[in-house]
């Protein structure tokens, strides 16, 4: 028996708590490991788990199936959520350095969810693909996804002009994306086939 | 003017904007195709981005407090049925299912009892104790669960006992509301397709307690129990409050 993120999203609308607890097992790792890569912090990854599930049963967040897949959508509500929490505690991280206290998937994918398989290959190609870049298109990725640093602050930090950083930034991300577009169906328009 | 507002893209994709700088943006952005357009790029450019993150094992228990606390706050907002009373069927109908209300109840209760009731050990292993020391002939305890509160603070617990080749569900209650009329407690054991009735009872002070002895040869085939406040003993489903509600099952016999 499996249902559809989209069915799920839309039992959730009328307060099924079963579609929002198997919209949450579905979710839970990845949602909370892209927290955890962005908060560097285990019980503040928890705390925006919490949140974006929160809204997603509370506050109706609005997705809208032709504007793109669920998981995207989701994603994107748990970085913005991210930012927010990172913005309000000015509590803004060094580049890099994780703390490691959160414990990592082993290699076996026993009773691995089939979404967290697809996140660890997916994940394997994209890291593989960022090694590619060079260190300070590296950095500048990290600096504007990672941490949503503002212009401005990306030109302190990196020292360069302010004019260039939206430039740098889509260079370095469409490297990235040249990369990764050999080895996946990848459709003109930019969506994707995970 | 313009040109500014179109440099903003970035920090709006970012949410380094003030609250009135987002505003603006915003309605600037609704007649201005380039910025959208640019705003969909860094949408489309930054998707893959996510999965580059190690993929990590949360933290235990984060389900339970997670899903505990969503829910638990819900919980006024828990569908009851409604509280029309319906006049007792007088024949013997098919049963009405109203398996999707009872679901989502269901799954709340699953949560709320996986949360754990600490508090309620003591009498699970008492009546454990008392069983054992009871069972003269074979009496089998196979389940024993702690009835999780749904509406107001009622407390209890379930268990299962097999005798032979009779099952029986004993179902003790305390902290129950008070009944007025006709009103008793009923017991309903639910599997995917719906509650049936499984006895009902009335209280001596605020406790109560019921055994039901399901027909012979039938197996316990249900995987949820709980109980609720009826109008009458005659409800053929849940009309009033559920009470308690928690998951349980009898183990294959070998």
């Amino acid at each position: 028996m499996s249902f559809t993120d989209e069915e799920l999203y839309t039992r959730i609308l009328t307060k099924d708590s079963e579609a929002l607890e198997l919209l949450y097992d579905k979710y839970e790792r990845l949602v909370f490991s892209f927290a955890y890569r962005m908060m560097q912090d285990q019980q503040r990854a928890e705390d925006v788990v919490q949140d974006v599930f929160s809204k997603l049963w509370r506050d109706h967040a609005p997705y809208e199936a032709d504007r793109g897949k669920f998981s995207s959508w989701l994603l994107t509500m748990t970085r913005n959520r991210c930012l927010d929490v990172i913005r309000k505690s000015s509590k803004q991280q060094e580049v890099g350095l994780l703390d490691k206290d959160a414990e990592r998937v082993n290699d076996t994918m026993h009773d691995m969810p089939e979404q967290a398989v697809e996140w660890k290959e997916k994940s394997e190609r994209i890291r593989e693909a960022l090694s590619h870049l060079k260190e300070d298109q590296r950095k500048i990725v990290e600096l504007f996804y990672f941490h949503g640093y503002s212009q401005d602050r990306i030109s302190k930090d990196l020292n360069i002009p302010l004019g260039t950083v939206k430039g740098r930034i889509r260079l370095a991300l469409q490297h990235l994306r040249k990369r990764l577009e050999p080895e996946r169906g990848e459709f003109a328009d930019g969506t994707s086939d995970v | 003017m313009e040109r500014v507002m179109c440099d903003l893209t970035i920090d709006y994709f970012n949410g380094q904007l003030t609250t009135e700088e987002q505003e603006a943006f915003e309605r600037h952005l609704e007649s201005c195709a380039d910025c959208q357009q640019e705003l969909a790029e860094w949408q489309a450019l930054s998707e893959d981005l996510p999965y580059v993150s190690e993929l990590v094992e949360p933290p235990v228990g984060m389900k339970e407090r997670v899903l505990g606390s969503i829910l638990g706050e819900d919980s006024p907002a828990q569908p009851v049925v409604s509280p029309t009373p319906v006049i007792p069927m007088e024949s013997k109908k098919p049963r009405k299912r109203s398996a999707s209300k009872w679901l989502p109840l269901v799954a709340a209760a699953l949560v709320l009892s996986l949360v754990g009731n600490a508090y309620l050990g003591w009498m699970v292993q008492d009546q454990q104790q008392t069983l054992v020391t009871q069972s003269e002939t074979v009496d089998q305890l196979v389940a024993l669960v702690n009835l999780q509160p749904l509406e107001g603070d009622s407390t209890g617990t379930a268990s299962i006992v097999r005798n032979g080749d009779t099952i029986q569900v004993v179902v003790q209650a305390s902290s129950l509301p008070e009944l007025s009329n006709e009103e008793v407690y009923q017991v309903w054991l639910i599997d995917e397709e719906g509650p049936d009735r499984a006895g009902t009872f009335t209280s001596t002070g605020t406790d109560g307690a019921v055994v039901y002895t399901l027909p012979a040869g039938q197996d316990f085939s249900w995987d949820q129990i709980a109980v609720s406040h009826e109008p009458n003993k005659d409800s053929e489903t849940p009309l009033g409050q559920v009470l308690m509600a928690s998951a349980i099952s009898a183990p294959e016999t070998e």
